[in-house]
């Protein structure tokens, strides 16, 4: 009987810790700064600073703050600036190399042939019912302008003061 | 009692409160454990590199119906502006795996569009109605969640053979058969009549205006000054400029009483940030 009492016991520490690793979620800083708070709400004192990309260690959560573990040191961040990937590659349609100079404006756009023939209609055929013909032309010219990120971040977060 | 007997019932019936316990059923933890999975699977998306491929296809047709309804305004200095504030907003809380563009076109009324796989719109009779660079970067960040949240795609209700929405979608739009191309048009049609008559459910606004003012605080911006934004839009609805906004929105009633109440509840209330006022004139009005 006491030998049963010990294993249950011991079973449920074990799925106790189980459970606790189990649901342990790392996420990855999505912004270029952010900060860890004392308190699950804005204006609350900062603790610690955290850069883009950087791994965080989910501890707890509340509505959208999470708790976690950076660099030893634990507090709240906004579930905003977070992202469960730290990969950017973005996923794109169009076969043009992106050029991320600031000095890049126009490239000329290209499809593949894979893209015409999924069907991307670029002809603007006449289609029966529609009530407004798409401008592919102008979407292309919108495609077209280049914007480096690293140039457009200091530029919102040079005037903002992060 | 008999060793038998204790084996035979007592053992498991001790022991199988112990498994549920500790897998998290118990009521004490249920909640938390029950919220992480619930998380869990919502924040990894389930969605393939074929499914974001064929949302983006969507968001061109979409975006391309509308630049063949309204022309991108030919002013390269306030195109610019826009497209840097909306870059460096998306780059720190946007979709990773997607690009972002930001046209101004060539429309009085009040309003912005966003379409899926990245592409948004903001009219210039909205650019005439900001006063400030907290009031654009709000509207820039509020498009941006409809992008981020799948606001407009979940709202077609594409469903398949599989329960998983966008896996269908995929296939549907992935495509490249005549009849594939139909339905590929047909969903475009709902989409425009989305945006531009029947709007998305109140609460995707809601929660775009949730997420946006956050997203103002987290830039440092003025969340106060997008709610003023929101407030005036009334003025512009009486001037006969808001015609879709207020087809396609809640009232701007509730629309306050919900930034109001998400400032509450995130201690945001007298939280001070930036508007920017000059670089927005020297940009924009000058």
């Amino acid at each position: 009987m006491k030998k049963q009492m010990i294993v249950l016991l011991l079973l449920l520490i074990g799925l106790f810790a189980w459970t606790s690793i189990a649901t342990a979620k790392t996420w990855y800083v999505r912004s270029y700064k952010a900060f860890l708070l004392n308190a699950p709400k804005y204006g609350a004192k900062k603790i610690s600073l955290v850069k883009k990309n950087e791994a965080v260690e989910e501890t707890d959560i509340q509505g959208n703050w999470l708790k976690v573990k950076a660099k030893g040191r634990e507090g709240w961040i906004s579930k905003l600036v977070l992202t469960t990937s730290v990969s950017n590659r973005k996923i794109s349609l169009l076969s043009q190399k992106i050029d991320i100079t600031s000095k890049a404006r126009r490239r000329a756009s290209t499809y593949s042939s894979t893209a015409s023939a999924r069907g991307l209609v670029e002809s603007g055929r006449k289609r029966i019912g529609s009530t407004q013909e798409p401008d592919y032309t102008a979407l292309k010219k919108l495609e077209e302008i280049i914007i480096d990120e690293k140039e457009a971040v200091s530029f919102l977060v040079g005037y903002s003061g992060l | 009692m008999k060793k038998s007997t204790y084996n035979k019932f007592l053992f498991p019936f001790f022991l199988f409160p112990l498994i549920t316990f500790g897998l998290g059923v118990n009521p004490i933890f249920a909640e938390k454990h029950i919220e992480k999975r619930r998380r869990v699977y919502q924040n990894f998306s389930g969605y393939t590199q074929e499914d974001i491929k064929a949302e983006i296809k969507f968001g061109r047709n979409l975006a391309a119906r509308i630049l063949g309804r309204y022309k991108l305004v030919q002013d390269k200095k306030v195109s610019r502006y826009v497209s840097l504030l909306g870059t460096g907003i998306a780059a720190q809380i946007g979709r990773p795996e997607l690009k972002y563009y930001f046209g101004v076109i060539d429309a009085d009324d009040v309003n912005a569009y966003a379409c899926p796989g990245g592409y948004i719109f903001l009219t210039k009779g909205a650019l005439k109605s900001i006063h400030d660079e907290a009031q654009l970067v709000g509207i820039l960040a509020h498009e941006i969640v409809h992008i981020n949240q799948r606001h407009v795609v979940k709202k077609l209700k594409i469903t398949g053979k599989d329960t998983s929405m966008t896996s269908s979608f995929a296939k549907i739009i992935g495509g490249s058969t005549s009849s594939v191309r139909a339905l590929l048009d047909q969903l475009t049609d709902q989409a425009y009549l989305l945006l531009f008559e029947e709007g998305l459910d109140k609460q995707d606004e809601f929660e775009s205006d949730t997420l946006a003012i956050q997203m103002l605080v987290n830039l440092n911006y003025d969340w106060s000054s997008y709610r003023n934004y929101v407030r005036d839009i009334k003025k512009s609805m009486r001037a006969g400029h808001g015609k879709v906004l207020s087809k396609t929105h809640p009232s701007v009633e509730d629309r306050i009483a919900n930034i109001e109440k998400v400032a509450l509840q995130n201690g945001m209330q007298n939280l001070l940030g930036k508007i920017n006022k000059e670089r927005f004139d020297e940009y924009v009005v000058d």
